[in-house]
């Protein structure tokens, strides 16, 4: 799983790859945007440019104290935050097989960032294909976990994704199987033709 | 730090916990004696347990050192909120040696069984540990203080008593 970092430069935002194992840094969370229209284009990019590439699946969610082992997966679910307290270790994992991440919006008032990242969700959700779009959007959220601790950051997971509430039917009853069968028999006599012919070299 | 008792047959008197990887039990019925006894003494003293399968009995006490042992677990939606404590586990106790992995298993799955209605047996399905690579494999039994309940977790502390060193009398 990827993991992307959106950052605020001055005159653009920027998305850098995070590195898998290294520890979060104080400039990598404090260069998350934290403006709430900048997470917005952020977002609509997101989902805009994932949906050019087929149906698409995104959760959005928040979380505090990011896990250094955030994107590796272990167990079909990666690490998404991580908090030591003593002698015991508090982990939120993200289940399910992801294939990127996307760090978008950092805030301090829990409240309101959970209030922004459910804005995003009813942003993402009121999203209309594009003309010529055959595209699926399942926008949802990764559901709400325990936030101890400021910053608090809106992520994004997406993956590729076909829509559950579709039952997808592909046409192949007798005629087909016949047809598929009859093929299957040329293409077996083909090749033992072709077999004959080369001496069978 | 993790102390490690090798269960090895004194003569003809019965049981110790003071051998070595040398002397290891190698009779089912021997080992799982001494897997009941401990896991009742486990169970009388409110303490966990945990069977498990190594090639070696050393290195894997260490990794067990810095592991973590789930002791809740609560799923909402895509996320999972689990909690984890460090270094849980005061005792290895190597309870049986042998050089087929199958009987390994099929030994430790039996033990998971036997524990689990004496007490409070930590095995789960949930173990990222695969030690055991080469033969000899080892049966080992770990055994320390989990809380049940996370939010007990700060009262508690890890201090435990090692299961009696006097041996087991063989019957």
């Amino acid at each position: 799983m990827q993991v992307y970092v959106w950052r605020q430069r001055p005159l653009e935002l920027v998305r850098a790859t995070k590195r898998p194992r290294a520890p979060w840094t104080a400039d990598e969370l404090a260069s998350i945007p934290s403006i709430k229209e900048a997470a917005r284009r952020v977002f609509d990019h997101l989902i805009d440019s994932s949906a050019r590439l087929g149906a698409i699946m995104a959760r959005v969610g928040v979380c505090s104290d990011p896990s250094p082992d955030v994107g590796i997966v272990r167990k079909g679910m990666t690490e998404l935050s991580r908090r030591t307290v003593g002698d015991t270790v508090e982990i939120s994992w993200l289940r399910g097989l992801w294939e990127s991440l996307h760090f978008v919006y950092a805030g301090n008032d829990a409240g309101e960032v959970q209030a922004f990242a459910r804005a995003l969700i009813a942003q993402g959700q009121q999203r209309k294909p594009e003309s010529g779009e055959r595209i699926i959007i399942d926008i949802g959220s990764a559901g709400s976990g325990k936030q101890p601790s400021a910053p608090f950051l809106v992520y994004v997971a997406f993956r590729r994704a076909l829509n559950p509430s579709v039952v997808e039917r592909i046409p192949f009853g007798p005629r087909e199987r016949s047809a598929a069968r009859e093929a299957e028999a040329a293409g077996r006599d083909g090749e033992a033709e072709t077999a004959r012919q080369t001496g069978g070299h | 730090m993790l102390t490690i008792r090798y269960w090895a047959a004194s003569g003809t008197a019965g049981l110790s916990p003071l051998g070595d990887k040398a002397n290891l039990l190698t009779e089912e019925a021997r080992s799982e004696r001494v897997l009941r006894s401990i896991a009742t003494w486990c169970a009388l003293n409110s303490l966990a347990f945990r069977v498990g399968v190594c090639s070696d009995p050393n290195s894997q006490a260490q990794l067990l050192e810095t592991s973590l042992v789930e002791i809740h677990r609560l799923i909402d939606r895509d996320l999972l909120h689990a909690v984890y404590i460090r270094k849980p586990w005061n005792y290895m106790h190597v309870l049986h040696r042998t050089s087929d992995r199958a009987r390994a298993e099929r030994l430790m799955n039996s033990y998971v069984g036997i524990g689990r209605g004496i007490g409070q047996c930590e095995n789960n399905d949930r173990d990222l540990i695969d030690a055991a690579r080469h033969p000899p494999y080892f049966v080992y039994l770990l055994t320390g203080r989990v809380p049940t309940d996370f939010q007990t977790t700060q009262a508690n502390t890890p201090s435990t008593m090692a299961p009696s060193l006097l041996g087991i009398a063989q019957g």
